[in-house]
Parts: C-alpha cells; structure tokens; sequence
C-alpha cells in the first residue's frame, strides 16, 4: 500500500490533491468546542446549582448557555442572521432540538433568577416553578451535542451513544466544580456530597474516555485511525495534557480540598477541570475522520493530524 | 416513481478529469468547489503498483445523513431521490459536510464570490454565481435543471469512456440497472446504511 498522510486533500487541479484516503474533518473546530464546552458546563451548572439553591451558580450556568453558547454559534454559522430557522426540523435534527432547547433554557431559567437580581416581575414561588421548567431544557444542555456528534455518520468515531453518554457525565463534572468553586467564592457552605460526587466522576470520566479511545476499533479503521492520533503527534499531546490536567490534576486538588477545604485550591481544582474538559472535547472534535469512500487498509497510513 | 442514480464504470475511467471540467462549465461552481472530481486510489508496493481512477460525485443516497441532520430543512430530498441544498433556507452549520461521508459538500467561505478566479470577476462568473450564496454549502445537484428536462448531467454526456452511466434505478431495465446486476454494482460505504443511489463496478 502507498503511504499517505492524514489529512488527504484533494485532486491535483488547483493545486489540490485528490488522493484517495482519509480525511481529518476541517469544519469543526475552536468555536464549536466553544460552544459544547459552554452548553455542557452552562446546563450542568445550572442543574447542580438548583439543587443546591445557588441562584449565582445558576445565573453564570444561564449566562454561559444564553450569551457564551450562543455567540459561539453565531460567530461559527455561515449565515447568523438565519439563526432562527434552525428551528423547523426539531424531528429529526438534533441541532434543531438543541436550538430550541437553548432558547426555552434561556428564557426559563431567566424567570427564575430574576428575583436573585433583583428584577422582581414574578413572585418567589412561581419564579421557582419556572426553574423546574428549565430543568428539562438544562438537561437537554448538557448532553444534545453528543447526539450532533452521533448523527455525524460520515465520522465513525463520533457514531456511538458513547459520546452523548460522555459529554452528559462532563457536563455534571463541570458543573459540580464551578458550582464548589462559586460557592467557595461566594462564602457559601460548599455541600459535602458534591465534594464526593466531584472525585467519583473525574474517575467515571476517566474510565469513560479510556472506553470510547479503545472501543474506536469497533467502528471501523477510520475510527481506529482516530483513536491513533489521539496518542500521537500534535493532537495525542493535546490530548494528554488535557488528561494529564484535567483528570491528575484537578484529582490530587479536588481530594486536598475536599480534606482542607482551602477556597485557593477548590477554585485551581475547578480551573483544572475545565481546561481538560475543553481540551478533550477539542481533541475528540479535530479527529473527526472520513473513511475513504474505497476501503484503504489502515496499514501503511501515516498519521498526522493537522491541529 | 423514478430513482435516479449513476453507475461509475472504474474499468472505463481513464482519469481525464472530463467529468470535473464540465461540471464546473455546466453548474459554474466557484473555486475549491468540485462537485464531479476524479480521485486517484495508488495500491501495491514498487515496482508492482497500480493506479486506479474513482470518479466521485455526491451519492444522492436515499437515506441520506445530510438531510436528516440538517436543522433549517435546506438540505432536501425530492421526488426523484435528487439530494438539493435550498440556498436561501442554508445557514451553514455545516452539520451536513460532518455527517456526509463522501466529501460532497462543501462551503462557501465570504469572500470567495467576490474576486473568481483570476482576481476579478468575469461576465460567466457574473452569470453562473447569481445562484450561490456565501455562508452556505453547495453540492453536486445531479444537474437537476437538466434532467428536469430530459437530458443527462454534464459530468455524464462529457466522458469520454462511458464510464458515468446515468438512469433509472427503480426501472430494472435501465442500463445502471442492468450494469448493477450484471457487474455486481457496489455502492460505497454500504456499510452505512446510506443507500447510495451511486454505484461503482469494478473491471470485466
């Protein structure tokens, strides 16, 4: 087989390459990590600071979903001012699903801190109900994107409920560190258990990762491939430091806060953890692979991905 | 009800590149668009190698990813199993380029309608652009505004092989019909559950 490079470009008029091979997917990059980055942690923020009753916890997770998110999108989108019409095919397009949810999310979960800045349209009470009606659409917040990944069927390393499953479980991590962080910051009682659940999910997510890297191969050779490079090259080393930070490091902080309770600590674990959380989704998002439309053995493929 | 499909006869292409050109005459894609493109697929070790020529073009599949998660509806499927991109409804999320897994679509980046080719616009340029739109995808149309009146895409009257044979694929009689059965026409990537209404036959 005749060694090729990843990424493969196309045909040789123009100044193109049009070999037949696997491609990196080129799309998809810093922005829209941004805003998975931003809804995962926003929703999950937003859920875990509910049921703690930290209306900042929940305003910040509002605000990194109705502003952050929200930006990064139409920052990313070829045609923002078309926005609205992702909207109409909520039956089958998960993006659609995802933009109404943003929305209702948005709106919802306004209601409900509204009397915490002091903007008192509504009473208690039903601003409360109001935050239970934005649960649901936090929820959706924190785990629709895995399926947008899902439904990518051209890149077979994204084609698996791991990455709903995956995304779900960082969203609730996320949100349990900011929501310790916050509280700390605040000069709020932080809750023993989150302490806990925090350390149970780094090694969940942990343990997940490892599934999804070293279940690729079960998807085919372009999910292999991309499992490859995310222990090689360019982005293997971005990926290892984000699991060298955000897994190591925010574990030997989260357990020294857990014991000392130091605000100091408590805010780096959270830092920490969300440099990892955005780095890994960075690195799972650039290895996004096409399998060549003949089948090209894996063997004698280089792998080199472009960052 | 029609199917329409093509069956690429990879024993006929001889990689001229035909196909490509007279795609960008007939539908005057901008640059870096290559709806018709011919790829070259090199196999064995030296000296024994092989070159294989694999005409390409979007597969128009009849469950196709690109439509199911598109959000605005602007990646549509007709009647006829003709895969279209609405320009107008397109808010390039570019969801349709990930999920697709042939490579078929491709964006259209601000900026690139306003010089063309050769730095400024040409009056064919002037013409053929009206009908793309910055910010939005575009793929291979199956020359729909052709077919639509009888005639066969440009890619496919262009070759000079035959190796682009285009038909009804729900008329068994049709020749890729009868190509399909009788070479034992492979779709791509049938592994997908896609359903490419594009087939390749490999040599006699």
């Amino acid at each position: 087989m005749v060694e090729q490079s990843i990424p493969t470009r196309r045909l040789m008029i123009g100044g193109h390459q049009f070999l037949i091979g696997y491609q990196q997917q080129q799309e998809w990059a810093w922005l829209i990590t941004t805003a998975f980055f931003l809804g995962g942690v926003g929703g999950g923020l937003f859920v875990i600071s509910f049921f703690s009753d930290f209306k900042l916890g929940a305003l910040i997770g509002i605000l990194a979903v109705a502003v952050g998110k929200t930006t990064a999108h139409l920052l990313y989108l070829g045609k923002p001012l078309r926005f609205l019409r992702a909207v109409v095919r909520w039956q089958t397009s998960w993006i659609s699903r995802g933009i109404i949810g943003m929305a209702a999310f948005g709106l919802l979960g306004a209601v409900y801190v509204a009397p915490y800045i002091h903007i008192s349209f509504v009473p208690n009470g039903v601003a409360h109900a109001f935050g239970i009606a934005a649960l649901p659409f936090a929820f959706l917040m924190m785990f629709y994107d895995g399926f947008v990944l899902k439904a990518s069927k051209g890149i077979r390393f994204w084609d698996s409920y791991l990455m709903p499953v995956l995304l779900l479980c960082y969203a609730t991590l996320g949100g349990i560190t900011v929501t310790l962080a916050l509280e700390v910051l605040a000069n709020e009682a932080t809750t023993k258990r989150l302490e806990w659940a925090e350390i149970a999910l780094l090694v969940v997510n942990l343990a997940l990762i490892g599934i999804v890297v070293f279940s690729a191969r079960v998807r085919g050779a372009a999910s292999e491939l991309a499992a490859r490079l995310l222990r090689q090259e360019r982005l293997g080393r971005v990926f290892l430091l984000a699991i060298a930070v955000g897994f190591g490091c925010t574990l030997v902080l989260a357990a020294v806060s857990v014991a000392t309770h130091n605000a100091a600590t408590m805010t780096v674990a959270a830092l920490t953890d969300l440099f990892g959380h955005f780095f890994v989704l960075f690195a799972i998002l650039r290895v996004g692979i096409h399998a060549p439309i003949r089948p090209l053995p894996l063997r004698g493929v280089r792998s080199e991905a472009a960052v | 009800m029609t199917r329409w499909g093509m069956v690429l006869d990879l024993a006929r292409c001889i990689g001229c590149n035909a196909c490509t050109v007279a795609c960008k005459i007939e539908n005057g894609t901008p640059p870096d668009h290559y709806w018709a493109r011919v790829y070259t697929e090199e196999t064995g070790t030296f000296p024994d190698v092989q070159t294989t020529y694999v005409p390409a073009l979007c597969n128009h599949c009849a469950d196709a990813p690109c439509v199911t998660v598109c959000p605005t509806g602007a990646s549509h499927q007709r009647d006829d199993g003709i895969v279209l991109v609405d320009q107008d409804k397109c808010i390039g999320c570019r969801a349709c380029m990930t999920a697709c897994p042939y490579a078929a679509r491709f964006f259209l980046r601000k900026g690139v309608l306003e010089t063309g080719y050769h730095g400024e616009r040409t009056a064919f340029e002037d013409a053929k652009w009206e009908l793309f739109t910055e910010g939005t995808v575009t793929k291979c149309t199956f020359c729909a505004h052709r077919v639509d009146e009888g005639l066969e895409p440009a890619c496919v009257i262009t070759c000079p092989t035959d190796a682009r044979i285009f038909g009804d694929l729900d008329d068994p009689e049709s020749a890729p019909s009868t190509l399909i059965r009788e070479r034992n026409g492979q779709q791509p990537l049938a592994d997908l559950g896609t359903n490419p209404s594009v087939y390749y036959v490999e040599g006699r």
